[in-house]
């Protein structure tokens, strides 16, 4: 009984405290799938580039600010990956394809 | 711009297509697609070419006209992507097929303008877009490798060159590069028509 006990505790302790699992958006024809994604903090998303071209992965940022991130892939089988560690919305682009829009909407641990 | 025979192909082609892409019209005849988007795509050089013209002759209703319809064969040319592949290939389709027509203005205003660096950027544009639009259609079908795809769109690019340096020269060859201009798209119509038969063969009928 106390053993059960223990194990209860343990995997409600684990759940609270353990890293949320990565998700993944594509690129793919020259779009981001999906297009909005909404996580929770901590969650690390990987883009994953299926297309034969460099795309950028670019946060849209106010004019001046550095972009919260912005990684680069080469080309087919290439990725990125960054943690939201803060809620918000982040909207992000290609930088070298401006009509690429996608958005990560993040909430706070437990709401999502 | 655009004839009524010519526009109303356009529709027909996309309308064919989309209706093929439910399943309504199943068994579609895949040379139905073929003689569809060689008009569409033929369509484009016409209408650029009357574009363009209109620009260097200084002739801006007539160039705002034509730049419509311009855009016009776009869209078309998107809704009939897009009724295959989806409204957001569709939707990437345009965006970068604007990009290589707003690449085609820029190089005729330099031409106009005799501002040789900003004619060497559009074309070193319209070349490197060459490869976006062949990873495109690549993604969509993988049957068209990019590099293949990439290389027939340089040759456009460089026949609508062509034509628009014979236009800025007022060299009478330019009928004669219009017309090889519109031949050459079939370079890139016939094989995007029948790769798209192949990978969707139970919408298109192999006759």
């Amino acid at each position: 009984m106390v053993k059960s006990l223990w194990i209860v505790l343990g995997a409600a302790l684990l759940a609270a405290f353990s890293h949320p699992s990565d998700t993944t958006v594509v690129i793919k024809g020259f779009g981001f799938k999906p297009k909005t994604l909404e996580i929770s903090v901590g969650t690390r998303v990987r883009w994953d580039d299926q297309d034969e071209i460099e795309h950028t992965v670019t946060a849209v940022s106010d004019s001046g600010v550095a972009p919260v991130f912005n990684g680069v892939m080469a080309g087919k089988g290439q990725s990125f990956s960054f943690t939201f560690d803060r809620a918000g919305t982040f909207v992000y682009t290609c930088s070298r394809h401006a009509f690429m829009r996608g958005e990560i909407r993040v909430t706070p641990r437990g709401d999502h | 711009m655009q004839t009524i025979r010519t526009r109303t192909l356009g529709v027909m082609t996309a309308l064919a297509l989309g209706l093929a892409a439910r399943g309504a019209a199943q068994g579609m005849p895949a040379s139905d697609l073929r003689v569809g988007l060689n008009t569409l795509l033929a369509e484009h050089i016409y209408l650029a070419s009357a574009a363009t013209g209109a620009a260097l002759g200084g002739r801006m209703p007539e160039f705002q006209t034509a730049a419509g319809a311009l855009d016009s064969n776009s869209v078309a040319l998107s809704r009939a992507i897009g009724s295959v592949y989806g409204d957001d290939a569709g939707a990437a389709f345009l965006a970068l097929w604007r990009k290589h027509i707003g690449f085609v203005v820029d190089y005729t205003t330099g031409l106009a303008a005799k501002n040789k660096a900003k004619q060497d950027k559009a074309v070193a544009d319209l070349l490197g877009y060459a490869t976006d639009f062949g990873a495109f259609l690549n993604s969509a079908c993988p049957a068209l490798p990019t590099s293949v795809v990439a290389d027939l769109v340089r040759g456009h690019i460089t026949s609508l060159k062509t034509v628009i340096d014979a236009q800025a020269a007022g060299d009478p060859a330019l009928y004669n590069n219009i017309r090889t201009a519109a031949a050459h798209m079939r370079m890139i119509a016939d094989p995007l028509a029948a790769a798209i038969a192949k990978q969707f063969p139970n919408r298109f009928a192999a006759r």
